[in-house]
């Protein structure tokens, strides 16, 4: 396994923190006028999100992450997996619940969606940013609202819920941005 | 990794650069301090073993084989002192012997800075000075070294054990580093320093840090009544370290010692030996007027002041 000395820390670097793979944030340089030279790391567990931070002697070497970040197929879910294939290998790898999160929630089968490895072992899961979804429940809206106003919950295909615009009905297609849960307008047809 | 190409001119920068000199010089001249000049590349330099010098070859101009481009005009600087220049200051590039970063540059501008009479109290008040001349609005705080240090860790560093800040260091991290753990004594305080002190303070306010331990004097005097404590201060702008300033030692048989305590640890460590500056030696033993002095990076002043991301932001041009 490869290791870093600090002067080769800079942002987007995978690194062994704890045991856990971590992705450098940001890397500073701390040399007191008088005194020993430090490198200040701010790290994010890629499994977590949780963001951490070390302090280093410079020069000191750390541990490489084997971390990998591609493009995968989401074929379909089943009881326990959520499963993926690369495209170029046709590679499949099987995927818990707990290391989907909350990609769980927006992907359909045929999805794209970034998969982060360890050790060739899915550790992350992104949705895309934008999915189209299918509103399979939802109260009838009322004729001529507009996008204003308080909205109504929906409950899409893969069973999140988001809040959507009162004249949006059951059956239409919506646009979501993954990464705040929320409606962004009326899918148009072939999307 | 040259930034230089992708750099185009930004004169509203310079302008700002400009002015910020500009101030610097209208408060001196207000208060008396005079502009001095002194050579940037001399045949010593520093024994701190924390500190590396850029060794130039001038071997086909002079006797000597290497000179050295200065870390800051201290030795120089106290040699006009002691010759009778009276309070001085000098703004000039200083290099340094070190990895760039967000807030380092090998070559920087420093501003120094000598008050014949003033202790080191004294010279923080002018340091505060010069910060509201300078547009920092915010009534500075001080702290002692120790009272700080209390606060954030409840070790106490003018007496605290290597093997105590191991325990405390082991309790506060899941898997502290071999390379840290090696550390010597001050250098771990250093690190808890850097790593849970500094970070804490507010970056709105200017923040001094006086009454350092002995262990890292430098060429600070020690306090008559607890020769644990040096009469030396750092000041923190916006987080990043700013200024270090000293009540300086006119000792010279101390300042000789420490010199040789600096020599011995870099031959156990494998850095490149330096001598002792023979003519700042000779101006120390002729005898320095009580004075305080003080360094201060001006590029970080500057990048606090105009809240700029990365020194080179606030640089007319830089190479690394």
């Amino acid at each position: 396994m490869s290791t870093y000395a600090t002067n080769m820390f800079k942002g987007g670097l995978k690194l062994m923190i704890d045991g856990e793979p971590c992705s450098i944030i940001e890397a500073d340089n701390v040399k007191p006028g008088k005194g020993q030279a430090f490198c200040r790391v701010k790290l994010r567990q890629l499994k977590t999100g949780k963001v951490l931070e070390r302090t280093y002697k410079s020069g000191e070497t750390v541990e490489g992450a084997d971390v990998m970040e591609s493009d995968m197929d989401f074929l379909y879910s089943d009881a326990e997996f959520w499963h993926f294939m690369e495209p170029k290998t046709f590679e499949q790898h099987a995927v818990s619940k707990a290391v989907m999160g909350d990609a769980s929630q927006w992907l359909s089968e045929g999805d794209t969606c970034s998969v982060t490895t360890h050790n060739e072992i899915p550790i992350l899961i992104e949705a895309p940013n934008f999915v189209v979804l299918e509103i399979t429940d939802t109260d009838p809206g009322l004729k001529g609202d507009t996008v204003s106003g308080g909205g109504k919950p929906a409950t899409l295909s893969t069973g999140a819920v988001v809040r959507v615009p009162l004249f949006v009905a059951q059956g239409e297609k919506i646009k979501v941005d993954t990464r705040i849960g929320e409606y962004v307008s009326r899918a148009k047809e072939k999307n | 990794m040259s930034h230089e190409q992708k750099k185009k001119t930004n004169l509203a920068l310079l302008k700002k650069r400009a002015q910020f000199l500009a101030d610097i010089r209208a408060y001196f001249q207000k208060e008396d301090v005079l502009e001095v000049q002194t050579p940037v590349l001399a045949p010593d330099t520093v024994t701190d073993p924390h500190t590396e010098s850029f060794p130039v070859a001038v071997d086909a101009i002079s006797e000597s084989s290497l000179y050295f481009l200065q870390t800051s005009p201290e030795y120089a600087m106290k040699r006009l002192l002691a010759s009778g220049s009276g309070s001085i200051y000098q703004i000039g590039s200083a290099f340094r012997y070190e990895v760039a970063g967000r807030w380092h540059q090998p070559e920087f501008t420093m501003l120094e800075w000598y008050r014949v009479g003033f202790d080191d109290k004294q010279l923080m008040a002018d340091v505060a000075r010069l910060l509201k001349a300078l547009s920092f609005n915010a009534e500075p705080v001080t702290y002692s070294y120790q009272s700080v240090f209390l606060d954030h860790t409840s070790l106490d560093p003018l007496i605290v054990s290597a093997e105590t800040c191991q325990a405390w260091l082991r309790d506060k991290q899941a898997n502290v580093s071999d390379a840290v753990l090696a550390l010597d004594r001050d250098e771990l305080i250093q690190y808890l320093f850097a790593t849970y002190v500094e970070v804490e303070f507010d970056p709105e306010i200017p923040t001094f840090v006086c009454d350092f331990p002995a262990t890292q004097a430098a060429l600070a005097r020690l306090d008559n009544s607890n020769p644990k404590i040096a009469k030396r201060f750092e000041l923190y702008v916006d987080g990043l370290e700013c200024a270090n300033g000293f009540y300086e030692l006119l000792d010279a048989k101390e300042q000789q010692k420490r010199f040789e305590r600096d020599q011995a640890l870099r031959a156990k460590r494998g850095l490149p030996h330096r001598d002792i500056d023979p003519v700042f030696m000779d101006a120390l033993k002729k005898g320095l007027p009580e004075c305080s002095g003080v360094a201060l990076g001006v590029d970080r002043l500057l990048a606090a002041s105009l809240k700029a991301q990365r020194l080179s932001d606030v640089m007319s041009l830089s190479w690394f």
